[in-house]
């Protein structure tokens, strides 16, 4: 009896561990290396990610004004991901969805996901540029094929967390499309992007000081 | 015994598995196993400057390297969109005078890694003697026998691609349309 039940667990044990270990799609990011995500989009990460206490924009620079775009809480971090990405499929994906970008980090035996609070075209905190583009920094209005966009991510987090990763599975809010431009675009079979990418270490741009994990 | 058998095997199992958990992640595709110059096998092969490709009565050179480069047109650069120039040489082989080639007669198709993109039509056609300007007459001149014209292809385009197909299907103002056309590639473009 004794050993039928032990059978029984250990047949559970490797039922568990089959998926765990089949269904991961996963890489470890190096900064500046170009991943493929399926075939329908390639990816970059420039910088490791960092953190800040504030994001803030000059608002007009003959003014010298500066608005404050979003402040962390007590217990709070921003962490900041630059993300460069390539839509390789023929549509023109419309409303990129925050969603796409889903940041996970652990603490103990707890995973807590995060979408982004801003999202926005990565242009060296130029206030009118963003503001031209996405007007309540959240919104994205198009990626057009082949385009190269380089997007700034910001998340509010627990700065407790560790063993940051994040799950880039791109959506268009408002769908897609193959009317873009001047050109006739016609459907391609593609795999579709769906992927983890874990970071090694996490920067804190105020102090320089890196914190690195190890991937278990 | 059995009992110990038993661990043993899935010990192993276990192993096995927790080793390829660690290979699937390790050897995820990335952009350094793609080479960018690869020519994929159903894509047409590069026409380099100089060599010439048949086309029924028609045969047809690139007569230098092309060049993409920003447009003059402010609304245009607004937009990102890019010129992708071409100066090609057409020659008629036949024993007829060819009258008017058409500009539906090119297209010019964007490449990436091992797909093709969107097809462009001609936008302009500057002939090779023109000093500036892209605003002549949307056709070419007359092409005698055993002559060759030599004119200048514009295309507006997004200027992202890594190559360009250029497909020749020769068709006339008069109404003479080739059933034959012609694919290839561009050699790669100059940025400016």
């Amino acid at each position: 009896m004794k050993l039928k039940s032990m059978i029984l667990v250990l047949l559970a044990l490797n039922l568990i561990a089959i998926p765990v270990f089949a269904e991961n799609d996963s890489v470890t990011v190096k900064p500046g290396e170009n991943y493929l995500c399926g075939s329908s989009f390639e990816i970059s990460f420039p910088f490791e990610p960092s953190t800040v206490s504030m994001i803030s924009r000059d608002l007009y620079k003959i003014f010298n004004l500066t608005e404050i775009h979003a402040k962390a809480e007590k217990g709070e971090r921003l962490l900041q991901i630059r993300l460069q990405i390539r839509n390789l499929t023929p549509t023109i994906y419309k409303g990129l969805d925050p969603k796409s970008f889903q940041l996970a980090g652990y603490v103990r035996d707890r995973t807590l996901t995060y979408i982004p609070e801003i999202m926005e075209p990565y242009d060296f905190g130029d206030y009118e540029t963003y503001v031209w583009y996405s007007p309540d920094h959240n919104e994205w209005s198009y990626l057009p094929p082949l385009r190269i966009e380089d997007i700034l991510l910001v998340y509010r987090v627990n700065p407790i967390l560790v063993n940051w990763e994040i799950h880039i599975a791109p959506r268009a809010k408002l769908g897609t499309s193959y009317d873009y431009g001047s050109a006739i675009y016609e459907p391609i079979e593609l795999d579709p992007c769906d992927k983890v990418f874990r970071f090694t270490s996490i920067k804190n741009a105020e102090t320089g000081e890196i914190t690195k994990y190890v991937i278990q | 015994m059995k009992i110990k058998s038993f661990l043993a095997f899935w010990s192993a199992s276990m192993v096995l598995l927790l080793y390829q958990g660690i290979i699937s992640v390790q050897g995820s595709p990335n952009r350094s196993n793609i080479s960018s110059n690869e020519v994929i096998s159903n894509f047409p092969e590069i026409l380099n400057v100089g060599s010439i490709l048949e086309c029924g009565d028609y045969q047809i050179q690139i007569m230098g390297q092309p060049v993409v480069t920003k447009s003059s047109n402010s609304i245009i650069a607004d937009l990102d969109l890019k010129y992708l120039i071409v100066r090609i040489g057409i020659s008629n082989t036949s024993d007829q005078t060819k009258k008017w080639l058409a500009p539906n007669s090119f297209t010019a198709q964007e490449t990436y890694l091992n797909h093709a993109y969107g097809t462009y039509h001609l936008d302009y056609i500057m002939s090779a003697k023109a000093s500036s300007g892209f605003n002549l007459p949307p056709f070419f001149s007359s092409i005698e026998p055993g002559k060759m014209l030599s004119t200048v292809l514009v295309f507006e385009i997004f200027p992202e691609a890594e190559n360009w197909i250029i497909t020749f299907s020769p068709s006339t103002f008069t109404g003479e349309t080739s059933s034959e056309n012609v694919k290839f590639l561009l050699p790669k473009a100059l940025k400016q």
